[in-house]
């Protein structure tokens, strides 16, 4: 029996990012961070009934803007010489803890919206700092913006270290400034030296956990901006508001939702944390086709976000696949019931479970095509019409992107 | 076929002003107004030297046509044995006889039910009295002017005007007509005046003030060309003059535009395009042209942010892919299809499929009133849908837009810088624009023949329009309508009227930094009553003439609009906005 250790554990230290490896390293993590908070909070707005709702508006903006904060990451990467990957370990397997956390962070699950869910979840996510002068933390960090806190060091010890010049002559030329549509705030800033490369962190920060203002700020007070997004103003009523970060700020929007501020609505009883290695036949095969359009996604990113000339790759494939494809078949998912003679409505439920899978496309539009040519029998008619009026476009969307991608599937 | 003529443009839209002064409408979309002596339009010439807001004139020209397949050519004194142009204009007001407007309803007919304006004036006399008529008024060679004023009444016509004790403005006159040395007519509004005969005047609602007058107007346009060899010929196809509000964003314009309305209308229900719907069928293999009829809309799109608080960023379409035929570009087109509303859903505020936003962000015909016409949300017209929907299908060509003969280019610029939608009612012309049985030909309004006065209570569209009867349904007085018709509550949210036509929020230039404030009142609270508006529409009576123009200091790739010659003061802190 060995005696008891009264010693501490060792405390993870910060490391001052001073190379251009180091640099790229913590810039591809955090790709890979901004990434791993995507899939929950798609599931979340997913798992909405009424995709109108005013909660699902929430989810969606937030949702949007990671996506515009993964593009920001990559760009920063691309600036600095080394294009992001997205397959692999950088790819979160749910559930998960926030990579790099030095606490491990919050255990993210696949969950429908709840709550419980914006509260120890979603808000822990987006946890702002304590106090505007926390110090950096890069690997291990305790929030995202002390994360992002020792990048910007990075950026600034580097150009101090060897010149703008120096640093910004990496870029790899497959930055993109075209892909963001987003209805809310921010900017696709394409990163060129120091200056822009700050811009684009802030836009990520303050999006994110926004300013560390307790309450809103004073009317007039706060820094003027146009009005770039729509959003829950200060009088209460939904419609233009300032960039007001801490209106804004992902943070905020969760405790709306955790403190019951805007109601979460009805949501299908999806299963948490689905698994597709659990389901069997048609649903199985379903959750299939699911996974591999998010793989689909995924590589056609990585591609858009690694060449030169990306159109194909982002246009004609990741953007179609994300509009078109992956919402409709998640919320398939989330209205098949695990075993075929339960309730729906009751659940549990299926749900998309963001297992990236490799497949050529043209594999995917035959799976597709062939979902689609057999409903399953045994679930009812409502539930073989809603089947195929969501596998029906899905599977032309589909087509689309593969002939696109120059691989005319069938 | 014989030479006929034509005079162009078919609609022509005047502007009122409280200056003496003018300038001429625009002849090209979006474009700026042009000057009498042809100087270039600067933004100092919206407002006179005491700083008075100029009227818009609407010049009239008349066109020869050799053939069907002539394209036109502008009939000028002293060529091709042309001595002169005779022309004549009746402008009236009958606002004050005629039903109430409440949304939708009377668009196919009015109910038994439905109360007239001043409807506790029974006597037929009485009523007709209260029509704005100073009747007819004829210009016989270049260089020429008279007024429809109380004061000019060449061919003593039993004129009508309202009482003299009107406050706070009297109506004396509904504008004037000139001639220039080329021939052509210009037809002037009025000053803008409104007034009631109940003191205190007071403004209780949008549209129906009882005891209200103002000076807008309308009638027909007619000529007659004289020759040198003394024959008379009379224009066979006459116009119709609008006297509107004024243009207070004249570069740009509103996602639906009056000429999309009335194109649609006929294309629909006339057979004017053939190629696009007939048969009752949308011909699938339509090719639209991206220059010419798809890009255009989406311009619109791009421009919004600039009369309106809607985030730029989302609106700032990339043309250049949105027009690259490639297929990789297909999936970005059809996403900004499936943003736009549907013509067949307008109370759908959020699609129900995807949760995004519809667009346009703008009221609709009816957000006032539930019922069976209930129209909460502003859509494009069928016939846009349909070229957005080829486009979106890859169905389109590339390539310059084809360019229009001259006339019908003038036609077409004309209604296009008015609003087509929402009608509630409108600003120059409101759902009576969708009615086909107002026309004569695509454009043209059908004229009553051989009016005489008094003019009609009623109305006959077998006969014909009479002087008034375009204008007779728009609100009493305009001002209130312009002033409310900034924001409208539909559900929970807040959607927008015509910020092209009324601008809600506008860039004022501080230094060079361009700052977003509010075009009139306040935008704290979206609740309040001054929410972008003055707090009481009897303001915008007296208030109307001292906002600023929105202008285009930048160019057409780089645009810049910001706000110029305002002559209200801003409240709070200068040029300050607050929230």
């Amino acid at each position: 029996m060995s005696p008891i250790q009264l010693s501490q554990p060792a405390r993870k230290r910060y490391q001052a990012i001073r190379s251009l490896p180091e640099l790229q390293a913590h810039l591809q993590w955090a790709v890979a961070l901004e990434l791993s908070t995507i899939p929950p909070y798609l599931c979340a707005l997913y798992s909405i009934t009424d995709a109108a709702n005013v909660a699902a508006t929430l989810v969606r903006s937030v949702v949007i803007e990671e996506m515009l904060h993964m593009m920001l990451a990559s760009n920063l990467l691309n600036a600095v010489g080394a294009s992001p990957k997205l397959s692999g370990d950088f790819v979160a397997k749910y559930p998960t803890y926030l990579p790099h956390h030095a606490a491990g962070g919050p255990y993210i699950q696949l969950q429908p919206l709840s709550p419980a869910l914006a509260l120890t979840t979603f808000m822990a996510i987006e946890q702002p700092e304590a106090s505007p002068n926390v110090p950096a933390e890069g690997d291990y960090y305790q929030t995202i913006g002390q994360f992002y806190k020792a990048i910007e060091l990075g950026f600034r010890h580097l150009v101090a270290e060897h010149g703008e010049k120096w640093l910004f002559d990496h870029d790899t030329g497959c930055q993109r400034g075209d892909t963001y549509f987003g209805g809310g705030g921010g900017h696709l800033v394409v990163v060129h030296d120091l200056g822009s490369a700050l811009c684009a962190l802030q836009e990520i920060t303050e999006q994110g956990e926004g300013a560390a203002w307790p309450q809103p700020p004073v009317p007039g007070q706060e820094p003027f901006g146009g009005y770039e997004s729509y959003g829950i103003r200060q009088d209460g009523s939904y419609g233009p508001i300032l960039g007001v970060p801490w209106e804004l700020s992902h943070y905020n929007k969760f405790k709306q939702l955790a403190g019951g501020t805007v109601a979460v609505p009805p949501v299908y009883p999806m299963q948490a944390n689905p698994d597709t290695a659990q389901l069997q036949g048609e649903v199985r095969r379903l959750s299939e086709l699911c996974d591999a359009c998010y793989g689909l996604v995924l590589s056609a990113l990585e591609k858009a976000l690694g060449t030169r000339d990306g159109q194909v790759d982002f246009f004609g494939v990741a953007f179609p696949v994300m509009q078109f494809v992956l919402p409709p078949l998640a919320a398939l998912l989330m209205q098949t019931s695990l075993l075929p003679e339960a309730d729906p409505s009751l659940g549990p439920n299926a749900g998309p479970s963001f297992e990236p899978r490799t497949q050529p496309v043209a594999e995917i539009v035959r799976l597709a095509a062939d979902l689609l040519a057999a409903p399953p029998a045994d679930r009812g008619s409502d539930y073989a019409t809603l089947w195929v009026a969501t596998l029906g476009p899905v599977t032309a969307a589909l087509r689309q992107a593969a002939a696109v991608a120059g691989d005319p599937a069938l | 076929m014989d030479a006929h003529f034509k005079i162009h443009p078919a609609i022509g839209v005047a502007r009122v002003g409280d200056s003496e002064d003018y300038y001429l409408a625009p002849e090209t979309p979006g474009g700026l107004p042009l000057l009498p002596d042809g100087r270039p339009f600067t933004p100092r010439d919206f407002r006179d030297a005491h700083h008075a807001l100029r009227r818009q004139g609407a010049r009239f020209t008349v066109f020869r046509y050799a053939g069907p397949d002539d394209p036109g050519t502008e009939v000028r004194p002293g060529q091709g044995g042309v001595a002169r142009i005779e022309w004549q204009v009746h402008l009236a007001n009958k606002k004050a006889i005629w039903y109430e407007f409440q949304v939708l309803l009377g668009e196919y007919g009015y109910a038994p039910d439905h109360p007239l304006r001043n409807a506790q004036v029974t006597d037929p006399a009485e009523r007709r009295a209260m029509i704005i008529d100073p009747g007819p008024r004829r210009l016989t060679g270049p260089g020429q002017a008279v007024d429809f004023s109380r004061a000019d009444n060449p061919d003593h016509y039993p004129m009508t005007f309202p009482p003299l004790d009107l406050e706070p403005w009297k109506i004396d006159t509904l504008g004037g007509l000139r001639t220039d040395a080329l021939g052509r007519l210009v037809v002037l509004g009025g000053d803008g005046h409104s007034g009631s005969s109940i003191h205190p005047p007071q403004i209780l609602e949008y549209a129906n003030n009882p005891g209200w007058w103002d000076d807008t107007a309308d009638g027909p346009v007619t000529a007659v060309v004289v020759f040198e060899d003394g024959r008379r010929q009379q224009v066979e196809v006459p116009a119709w003059v609008l006297v509107a509000p004024p243009r207070f964003a004249p570069q740009l314009l509103n996602i639906v535009t009056l000429h999309d309305t009335i194109f649609d209308a006929f294309v629909r229900n006339a057979g004017l395009r053939p190629d696009i719907f007939a048969g009752g069928l949308w011909q699938r293999d339509y090719v639209p042209n991206f220059a010419g009829e798809i890009a255009p809309i989406l311009e619109r799109v791009r421009n919004y942010h600039w009369v309106v608080a809607i985030p730029p960023h989302p609106h700032d379409l990339d043309l250049l892919k949105l027009g690259d035929p490639d297929p990789r570009y297909d999936g970005l087109r059809q996403f900004y299809l499936s943003v736009i509303r549907p013509p067949a859903t307008p109370n759908q505020l959020l699609s129900d499929t995807t949760g995004l936003t519809l667009m346009p962000y703008l009221a609709g015909d009816n957000c006032l009133q539930p019922g069976s016409l209930t129209s909460q949300c502003l859509t494009v017209t069928n016939t846009q849908y349909f070229l957005l929907e080829q486009w979106a299908l890859r169905k389109f060509s590339t390539g310059k837009a084809a360019a229009l003969p001259p006339g019908e280019a003038l036609d077409r610029a004309s209604l296009e810088n008015c609003v087509g939608g929402a009608f509630s009612p409108g600003i120059e012309m409101t759902w009576i624009s969708r009615n086909l049985r107002i026309y004569s030909a695509p454009y043209r309004i059908k004229h009553k023949q051989n009016v005489t006065p008094p003019l009609s209570l009623g109305e006959d569209f077998a006969q014909g329009l009479e002087p008034g009867d375009v204008g007779k349904y728009m609100a009493q007085p305009w001002q209130a309508d312009f002033n409310e018709c900034s924001t409208q509550w539909v559900d929970d949210r807040v959607l927008w009227w015509w910020p092209v036509q009324r601008p809600l929020f506008v860039y004022i230039d501080q230094g060079g930094h361009l700052k977003q404030v509010t075009w009139v009142g306040t935008d704290a609270d979206q609740s309040a009553d001054d929410y972008v508006q003055f707090g009481s529409d009897i303001e915008m009576v007296s208030g109307w003439n001292k906002l600023g123009f929105v202008y285009n200091q930048g160019t057409e790739a780089e645009p810049r609009f910001v706000e110029v010659e305002r002559t209200l003061p801003r409240p709070g802190k200068a040029g300050g906005g607050s929230q």
